[in-house]
């Protein structure tokens, strides 16, 4: 489930259950938006895969691969993990 | 006149799970086609697995490549220009409608012989370059796709491997005593 607050600034992607292959289409509704900074909660979520870390990239391209413009938060369990083994805490910036 | 009153017989109902079976499987043979089917495969198929909750994502990446890059025929640098150009769910839909992709089926076999569970996926797509994709490890750039099969073996299944041309994955696992 995805869930996106904030304005022009910063916008906040609330991501619930598993971020997984099944929200690569929301995920892309969600680049129409333009903000300068992403944050991406992964608080509540229990489950990443290989699609998720696709998802990432797609955002981390739509702000040029400005590290400071796109932060992981909540990084925990089986996401960290995973995010750490593809060494995406060296790509994002983790908050 | 007498009448016979129909008393009706009450059996007990009998709970049975899956749960309570999952012990006995000693050998699954599935087949599906699309993504939708492959969340019921892995939770079904996990349950068989020393670490079912890592097992479950080695599952669902290792039958996603058998649709996606296998039967499908989209490679890494394909997926990734259809992510960017957000044009991948609508390719997967057509490829899977047109031939010669429409008839191919994805086949997933379990065998457990204790202590070892085998997996086996199999493809009917041409294969791939899998030395080369093991060998590889993590990649480094940033392409949207292709971390599926370095995350499956440092995650879930250290000894995938796969059998010439590449259409079939396999995966062996111990199980605790």
């Amino acid at each position: 489930m995805i869930n996106v607050t904030g304005n022009h600034d910063t916008v906040t992607i609330q991501l619930t259950g598993r971020f997984d292959f099944r929200l690569i289409k929301d995920f892309q509704t969600l680049l129409e938006r333009k903000p300068r900074i992403w944050i991406v909660d992964l608080s509540l979520v229990d489950y990443v895969d290989s699609s998720a870390l696709g998802m990432l990239l797609l955002l981390r391209e739509q702000v040029r691969g400005d590290a400071q413009r796109v932060q992981l938060k909540g990084l925990h369990g089986q996401p960290r993990d995973v995010l750490v083994m593809a060494r995406f805490d060296k790509m994002f910036k983790v908050v | 006149m007498c009448s016979t009153r129909r008393v009706p017989l009450v059996v007990p109902a009998r709970r049975t799970s899956l749960v309570d079976v999952m012990g006995m499987v000693r050998r699954l043979d599935l087949e599906y086609r699309t993504r939708d089917e492959v969340d019921a495969i892995a939770d079904l198929v996990a349950r068989l697995l020393p670490d079912p909750a890592l097992g479950r994502l080695g599952l669902v990446e290792l039958l996603l490549n058998a649709i996606e890059h296998g039967n499908l025929e989209i490679g890494r640098a394909l997926k990734g220009r259809l992510l960017r150009e957000h044009r991948f769910e609508d390719e997967l839909a057509a490829r899977l409608a047109r031939d010669p992709y429409r008839t191919r089926r994805a086949h997933v076999r379990v065998e457990v012989l204790h202590p070892i569970v085998e997996i086996e996926i199999r493809d009917d797509g041409p294969g791939f370059a899998w030395r080369n994709a093991l060998d590889a490890g993590m990649p480094d750039d940033e392409v949207p796709g292709g971390r599926g099969i370095a995350l499956v073996r440092r995650l879930c299944f250290p000894t995938l491997t796969y059998r010439d041309p590449g259409n079939v994955a396999i995966a062996r696992l111990e199980l605790p005593p």
